[in-house]
């Protein structure tokens, strides 16, 4: 067998070869993805961003809340559970028909966005967050725009994300006292979160009977998941064997990376759809889009300006175009680095003209934020220092002016004043 | 935004300490954390100012490392079962993908073979429909209008003219930069899921979702009435739909308006608030 026949052992040694490189490619490809968290500036991002459009609508719908998801809706709860029936959707605000119960989860919103932003216990409250968004998007389906889909769609993928490692009151607490995400002592109050977050979801998601639908679907996931998720939890209390932390440690980071790219794929989805969708119109091909889009009256703020644009044929047919190719070729895109930069300049551009002529400034606030995603690190961290320089510059010029400023930082909630301003004045040294 | 405050007064954090750090910032960091009780460190303009190298890391932009650091050795063992997890996970979510494609994508012979699949798993979370403004946007404007039949103490009954309740949502929406849900989506999606539903020419029920979203339309009229002023006198309600076409571009010929008028709908005791 050693050298009796040169001739096999060389076709063989070049299959081994090839069997040897594609193994040791997918030992390294499955190492990687289970160690290294991609993209962790880019998922920080996010969780504000989309937590801010879930916050700000909350807070823009205040009065009108009842008419929208309460009890003076025209679509009464009733006419909600009856449709979701069909689908299999869920609602918190479906569990209680009483005021109470619907002011209460109407702030518990608001809270739970305003700290997913914050980064407060990020993991827990993603899945809080998560729940809220489907809970208010189900109550009443007929009140959502595609703004409000790309959250809901968004908000869950991302409670499989770990997004609060950076730009987060996690990752400030991890500094200050040296404490890592994970498990063992000093991690009771996120425990106590997290259990409040399972109960939240098995209260939600629950099926309607003990037995398990032997459908294996996402939904039959969500019904499930909290059974387990409250032994995990609970199991935080204490440290594990290194072992066990390790196999943990993989399984979230795979689970964010997956999740990555989830989205990603999602964000490219919306935008070949939408493309795909125009290219079968006429009015995209003939250039006359632009003109019946900006003469709808449901989508026009400002008339007089819309008019005066749909006038002019020329941009029309351009924008139109414009819209379309870099709607089917955003994927492609990706691929390049200089043509990508200049999509998701010229897309934001888009996305501002949306929100002004269209009167859609949630949903085009919930696409650039996905845009986002395909940013380069080293430019968010710029843009984040740039930030936080010009505005404790601005602090620092005007001592007086520090107390709302420091209302808007989350240090506001730090227990010791006086580290207020002296944070400040240090950071501003450092960025 | 979060701001970098790690410089507050606490223990400094062992191992959280960011890694390899430019002069400047490296500096910034250490008299922070020396200076506990001194007085704020007179920074000199230079470090005042932004990085000067893009993706030059403040430690607050260094993320949290995990209670496990992504190098610590990990045995065989352990990198066989992650191997499985990670495997495991790649396969649903190259799953999820695929399901959603077909759930996005405009309809074709795969999507149609794989209908009841793609259900299962999409509905009711993942649903989604990206057809905006397409495949061409709408030609025409419309406006739900509607007129109420009162009958009072005498026996009796008054019949209203038509009231635009479009036209009062457009009110709102006009010079509003963040329209609310209320008027922008509330009487547009009302209509739409009822022309879905129903038939155009004799308005008899498609599909089983007739009634409930005749219903809709009939609840949002009357709660409109209410807001107007009307109490549960309120006998009946008539709807019509005023569609405008947009017209090509140069505004000839004039465009003309036509009405799509449905039947009297009494009101139920449980449609008013």
């Amino acid at each position: 067998m050693t050298s009796a026949e040169p001739q096999p052992r060389v076709a063989a040694s070049v299959y081994r070869r090839a069997e040897d490189a594609v193994g040791a490619w997918l030992v390294r490809t499955l190492d990687t993805v289970s160690t290294r968290t991609f993209a962790v500036h880019q998922s920080a991002l996010l969780r504000i961003g989309y937590g801010l459009v879930f916050l700000v609508g909350l807070i823009r719908e205040y009065f009108n809340r009842r008419e929208i998801w309460g009890d003076q809706s025209a679509w009464s709860p009733d006419m909600a559970r009856e449709l979701l029936g069909g689908i299999g959707g869920v609602s918190l605000l479906l569990e209680s028909d009483s005021r109470l119960w619907f002011e209460g989860v109407y702030l518990a919103a608001i809270v739970i966005s305003a700290l997913f932003v914050l980064g407060w216990h990020t993991r827990a409250m993603s899945i809080l967050f998560a729940i809220m968004v489907v809970s208010f998007n189900s109550r009443s389906i007929l009140m959502t725009d595609g703004g409000d889909t790309v959250l809901l769609l968004m908000a869950i993928y991302l409670a499989f994300t770990a997004c609060g490692r950076v730009w987060s009151l996690d990752a400030r607490r991890a500094r200050r006292t040296g404490i890592r995400p994970g498990t063992g002592p000093g991690h009771e109050v996120g425990v106590l979160v997290a259990l409040l977050a399972m109960v939240a979801l098995g209260t939600t998601c629950r099926a309607d009977s003990w037995t398990p639908d032997p459908e294996f679907s996402f939904a039959f996931v969500c019904q499930w998941i909290w059974v387990p998720g409250i032994a995990v939890a609970f199991g935080a209390l204490w440290r594990l064997p290194r072992q066990v932390e390790q196999v943990r440690a993989g399984l979230v980071t795979v689970v964010h990376n997956c999740a990555l790219f989830v989205i990603a794929a999602e964000v490219c989805f919306i935008y070949g759809a939408a493309g795909l969708y125009k290219v079968q119109g006429s009015y995209w091909q003939d250039g006359t889009a632009m003109h019946y889009v900006l003469n709808l009256e449901y989508f026009a703020p400002w008339p007089g300006l819309s008019h005066r644009l749909a006038e002019n044929a020329e941009m029309g047919v351009l924008i139109g175009y414009l819209t379309v190719f870099i709607q089917v070729g955003f994927v492609f895109m990706l691929f390049a680095k200089r043509v990508k930069y200049a999509a998701i300049v010229v897309l934001i551009g888009m996305h501002i003209g949306i929100a002004i002529l269209l009167g859609l400034p949630a949903f085009s606030a919930s696409m650039s934020v996905g845009d986002a995603l395909f940013l380069p690190t080293a430019f968010l961290i710029w843009t984040r220092s740039r930030v936080i320089a010009r505005l404790t510059a601005r602090l620092r010029r005007r001592p007086a002016a520090a107390k709302p400023a420091a209302a808007v930082d989350p240090k506001a909630s730090a227990p010791d004043p006086s580290d207020g301003l002296e944070g400040v004045a240090t950071a501003s040294g450092r960025a | 935004m979060q701001s970098p405050d790690d410089a507050a007064p606490g223990q400094p954090a062992d191992r959280s300490q960011p890694g390899p750090q430019a002069g400047t910032t490296a500096v910034g960091t250490s008299t922070a954390d020396a200076a506990d009780r001194a007085p704020v460190p007179e920074p000199d303009p230079a470090s005042a100012r932004i990085p000067a190298q893009a993706g030059e890391r403040a430690p607050v932009d260094t993320p949290t490392e995990t209670a496990v650091p992504s190098d610590e050795r990990r045995s065989t063992a352990v990198r066989s079962i992650s191997a499985l997890f990670a495997i495991l996970a790649i396969l649903v979510t190259l799953v999820h993908v695929f399901f959603v494609f077909l759930h996005v994508a405009p309809s074709n012979t795969l999507s149609q073979d794989y209908r009841k699949e793609t259900g299962t798993w999409v509905y009711p979370y993942f649903e989604q429909n990206w057809a905006l403004f397409a495949p061409n946007p709408m030609s025409e404007n419309f406006r739900l209008q509607a007129q109420s039949r009162v009958r009072n103490a005498d026996g009796t009954v008054v019949e209203s003219g038509w009231s635009d309740l479009t036209g009062d949502d457009l009110k709102h929406i006009r010079g509003n930069p963040y329209p609310s849900k209320a008027d922008q989506n509330m009487i547009r999606r009302a209509w739409s899921s009822y022309t879905d539903a129903h038939e155009a020419k004799d308005e008899t029920a498609i599909g089983t979702r007739g009634p409930l979203t005749q219903r809709y339309l009939r609840r949002i009229v009357v709660h409109r009435f209410q807001d107007a002023g009307a109490d549960r006198r309120l006998e009946s309600i008539r709807i019509r739909v005023a569609t405008t076409p947009v017209g090509k571009p140069g505004g000839k010929p004039e465009p003309e308006t036509a009405y799509r008028t449905l039947g009297w709908w009494e009101t139920k005791p449980d449609d008013f608030r």
